[in-house]
């Protein structure tokens, strides 16, 4: 099989939410870089054919640059995965049984994320760029 | 008088000796974790084996010594051995949660280097496709192209 290399997620432009934990995740370390795009957006659409029939607007998608699809709870475990801080917590979480509490709260979250977005009042941004994050070195990584 | 020195004398030279052995051990025992974790890197892992030990020096002498006052008078010989034996399991007691602490401070940073190995995600992927190529053909170069991991 190929080497995961890049991820690309596509998350949701119009919430609040989501560009809060894009933000937060576009700065962690990453060990595989990760491109931030809103799954609205033409680049979207076209890095990812057939993203519409994945239901982005459902749940966050996440495809590698060798094309495998994670959704949902596998998404924000690839997510976590790809920083440096963050791996061995998703390997837990991958592995044990949170993992189906896990898979609740995501879909929960995903589902009420406008809704939520306004009760914390966090304001979707005004452009959405393309983010990609970069590979920093971080001193843990000695560990 | 003499027995309550017998009982203070005893209770250090048990103690330390104990701290003693049990720091050894982690230090004999955790080098093969750490080298293993450094990826044969000998001299990291010596220098935080060593660290980590003299932590657990610190922490434990500093409580021995805190915990030394007995709150009453030992007269005869049965009351060093009581007074001893309560002082001395409460210190064992300590010494096996720090000892655990630092297994787990090992196994934690064992993981750690572990987990960088990993080459695929610890999920299975919910579908495949054939990725695309970036909107704008002639902006490809100019996106910010994020740099192989490790670069």
């Amino acid at each position: 099989m190929n080497v995961i290399t890049t991820l690309y997620a596509f998350y949701d432009g119009e919430c609040g939410l989501c560009a809060t934990c894009r933000n937060w995740l576009s700065h962690q370390p990453q060990l595989i870089p990760v491109c931030f795009l809103p799954y609205q957006s033409e680049d979207a659409r076209r890095l990812c054919p057939g993203l519409a029939a994945l239901h982005p607007e459902r749940e966050i998608v996440v495809m590698s640059n060798t094309g495998e699809i994670y959704q949902g709870d596998s998404a924000w475990i690839t997510l976590l995965w790809a920083t440096a801080n963050w791996r061995t917590a998703a390997v837990d979480i991958s592995a044990s049984a949170i993992r189906g509490l896990a898979r609740k709260v995501v879909a929960a979250v995903s589902e009420n994320r406008l809704t939520l977005s306004k009760w914390l009042r966090l304001k979707k941004e005004e452009r959405c760029a393309v983010v990609c994050g970069t590979v920093q070195f971080n001193p843990r990584d000695l560990l | 008088m003499n027995y309550m020195i017998l009982t203070y004398s005893l209770y250090i030279a048990l103690s330390v000796t104990l701290t003693v052995w049990v720091a050894r051990t982690l230090h004999s025992n955790g080098k093969v974790f750490l080298v293993s974790s450094f990826s044969g890197n000998d001299e990291l892992a010596a220098s935080v084996n060593h660290l980590l030990v003299v932590g657990f020096y610190l922490v434990n002498l500093g409580f021995v010594c805190l915990y030394l006052k007995l709150g009453k008078t030992v007269e005869d010989g049965r009351e060093v051995f009581e007074g001893l034996a309560g002082k001395l399991g409460v210190v064992l007691l300590v010494l096996g949660f720090m000892h655990f602490f630092n297994l787990f401070v090992f196994n934690r940073i064992r993981r750690h280097a572990e987990d960088r190995k990993m080459t695929r995600p610890p999920v299975m992927p919910n579908a495949m496709v054939t990725p695309g190529t970036w909107a704008n053909p002639g902006a490809v170069n100019t996106l910010p192209v994020p740099p192989a991991a490790g670069s």
